[in-house]
């Protein structure tokens, strides 16, 4: 393995990246990054939309409600990363806990 | 069959030539091997068989059929492309041995999906676990070593179990051919719990999770191709139609998501979005109809191509950077553009965006779940669906190479390794746009399309209001961060608990047994007191006695004697 890679002053490993990393700066200029997020949110309400113009295959009974993948989509991975949190108090341990066993 | 070799005869006879060359001639056998590989299987047509007896059975060593070929085709396509990708490894690296252990290993996982009864499948079972175990010890870190042991002594058990479930079923059928096995009888569960130990079935997972992070980062190609694919092949072929399967595979696919949502080392994220993977086929084999078997061998096709897309993408970030930690990583598609792009097409593969392969064979297990009538199970693999989005689609790509600014700069990794990850995304694209490359190949006829409204315009829906619930959490600053750490799972138990619980069990027999020996050695104490008092220089039975004491004595006792006499 080469591991070669250099470092610039950006930051330092074993930093914590998402909710609280903000003491590191972002890789996608934040420009961009928010016009990229405002044209997806506004393909994602024409995608939804597209559920009420189109008369799709229902073979669920669950499926009749108007934008039922939209919304099993968005809670779905709401409740995914809700639980995912709570799961994280239960079973986080240190990097070395199997190291000092 | 005549005129062509066994396929695994082909890789095995690759491994011995092997360490003999090194330099530009091993590279061009390498990669001929898969190639000759190849060619020599498709002389190999449905329904032949190579049969001989030994030891008075009767062993089909290679057995032809749609399944066994569709797997055929498949690792020598995975051998093709892990190949490649190894291709750079030098002698610091432990080529000879990877190369070599990776040989024997894709042929044994060919030998197992050509085997046509249970003694060779055995044969080729135990030879996957012993080849692949050098992929993860060349690695050369203590972790690597203690996970490849933990990893060989799982599967040795996995193969033990299935030659005592063949046993079994050879003493009570006498029929040693590996067909349908169903869950009749002993024999029919020893055989599920043997291949679901190599499937990754829920608790009997986390030798994946376990070993597949600590394997070097060509070898970890290898090892996402091929053991747990033998499986999926092992059940289509012995179990398909089993209906619990598809309550275990609802299992697999919903429960590593949310471990891969905390977990902060990339290569094991993708460990449990591999078991996620396989949860969708061991549920289409679980249905058992012909759409779902076809699904799910398509699925275990497709996941070859998108999981080692994956894998190989943060293997060149960890070749190239030497690192895999989502907090240790970011920003890396300015100076490493290219792989990042094949990462986004492996994560748009798994996540079964229309157009890319994993959106042609997950489907079909969905329409399958639907049309035989498994209405709660569906919902369930629907959620499971856009919980792949969340951490293979998005995580991966974004912590890797997005994100914060890990102000890490290095460079697109070596040639061979780019090359491969094309070679897999552009099979993920081929797949995606003309579905019918690999429907052609499956087991049964198809009569199915996923390309019409209700499909693309459902799957959309479900996976871009997926990806912005992830966009909002992040907005929202409520995403679990990234945080250097391990998280507790099922090889908690085999790692922490029972050797505590063997270090207190042995504490408390070591205290019983000094106790109990304390006791011995004192009560021999006391009898050698007692005989030294007795018998002792001093001792009473030691005194010199004056005759005339004895003769009073001896006049006492017949004394006695006569006394008695009169009564």
């Amino acid at each position: 393995m080469k591991g070669d890679g250099a470092r610039a002053p950006a930051g330092d490993p074993g930093q914590k990246n998402g909710e609280d990393g903000g003491h590191r700066a972002n890789s996608v200029p934040p420009r961009a990054a928010k016009l990229i997020l405002r044209c997806f949110f506004i393909v994602c309400a024409g995608v939804a939309a597209a559920d009420l113009l189109f008369q799709r295959d229902r073979h669920h009974p669950w499926e009749a409600a108007p934008i039922f993948y939209p919304v099993l989509g968005f809670l779905g991975i709401a409740g995914l990363i809700l639980i995912s949190k709570g799961l994280r108090r239960l079973v986080m341990r240190s990097e070395d806990y199997y190291d000092d066993g | 069959m005549m005129g062509s070799l066994p396929p695994f005869l082909v890789f095995f006879a690759g491994a011995l030539l092997v360490p003999l060359f090194r330099g530009p001639v091993r590279k061009v056998l390498l990669l001929l091997i898969p190639v000759v590989g190849a060619l020599n299987m498709s002389g190999v047509s449905e329904g032949h068989a190579l049969q001989y007896e030994f030891l008075g059975y009767l062993l089909t060593p290679v057995r032809a059929d749609r399944l066994s070929l569709l797997f055929g085709y498949l690792f020598h396509l995975a051998a093709f492309i892990a190949v490649t990708y190894a291709l750079h490894l030098k002698k610091e690296d432990g080529d000879t041995v990877q190369h070599v252990s990776a040989l024997v290993y894709a042929g044994s996982a060919l030998g197992a999906v050509f085997a046509g009864d249970f003694i060779s499948l055995f044969v080729f079972w135990e030879l996957l676990a012993i080849s692949s175990v050098f992929l993860i010890w060349t690695r050369k870190t203590s972790a690597s070593i203690r996970a490849g042991m933990r990893y060989l002594l799982v599967h040795v058990i996995s193969g033990v179990t299935l030659l005592a479930g063949a046993m079994v079923r050879v003493h009570q059928t006498g029929d040693l051919s590996f067909n349908f096995v169903g869950l009749e009888g002993l024999s029919g569960w020893l055989i599920f719990l043997a291949v679901g130990v190599k499937a990754a079935f829920p608790l009997a997972h986390s030798w994946l999770i376990d070993a597949y992070p600590e394997g070097t980062a060509t070898g970890t190609v290898f090892l996402s191709a091929f053991t747990t694919k033998v499986a999926v092949y092992a059940l289509a072929r012995g179990f398909p139609g089993t209906e619990v399967l598809v309550f275990i595979g609802a299992a697999m696919a919903c429960f590593p998501i949310f471990y891969a949502v905390i977990e902060n080392d990339l290569r094991r994220t993708l460990g449990y979005s591999m078991i996620n993977q396989i949860g969708f086929m061991v549920c289409g084999v679980g249905v058992g109809s012909a759409l779902a078997v076809n699904g799910a061998v398509a699925h275990a096709f497709n996941d070859v191509l998108f999981k080692g897309l994956l894998f190989m993408s943060v293997g060149a970030v960890m070749h190239m950077t030497g690192r895999t930690k989502a907090s240790d990583l970011g920003g890396l598609y300015k100076t490493m553009p290219v792989t990042a792009t094949l990462c986004i097409v492996g994560a748009m593969s798994i996540s079964a965006v229309p157009l890319f392969n994993g959106f042609v064979s997950k489907s079909m297990i969905m329409s399958a779940l639907l049309e035989e009538g498994h209405l709660w199970i569906w919902p369930v693999m629907l959620f499971a669906s856009a919980g792949v989005v969340e951490h293979a689609g998005i995580k991966i790509p974004y912590f890797a190479f997005f994100a914060h600014d890990s102000g890490i700069r290095t460079r697109e990794p070596p040639w061979n390794m780019i090359a491969a990850m094309g070679i897999a995304a552009a099979g993920c694209v081929v797949i995606g746009v003309w579905p019918g490359v690999l429907y052609n190949l499956l087991p049964f006829p198809v009569d199915y399309s996923p390309y019409d409204v209700t499909h693309v315009l459902t799957q959309l829906q479900l996976l871009l209001f997926a990806i912005a619930a992830v966009a909002a959490f992040h907005l929202w600053k409520i995403y679990p961060a990234e945080i250097p750490s391990v998280n507790l799972d099922v090889d908690w138990v085999y790692r922490r608990l029972a050797p505590g619980v063997v270090q207190r069990l042995g504490g408390a027999v070591s205290a019983l047994d000094s106790a109990f020996r304390a006791m011995v050695a004192e009560t021999v104490r006391g009898v050698l007191r007692g005989a030294f008092q007795s018998h002792g220089p001093r001792g009473v039975l030691a005194r010199s006695w004056p005759a005339g004491s004895m003769v009073l004595w001896v006049t006492i006792i017949l004394a006695a004697f006569l006394v008695f006499q009169f009564f």
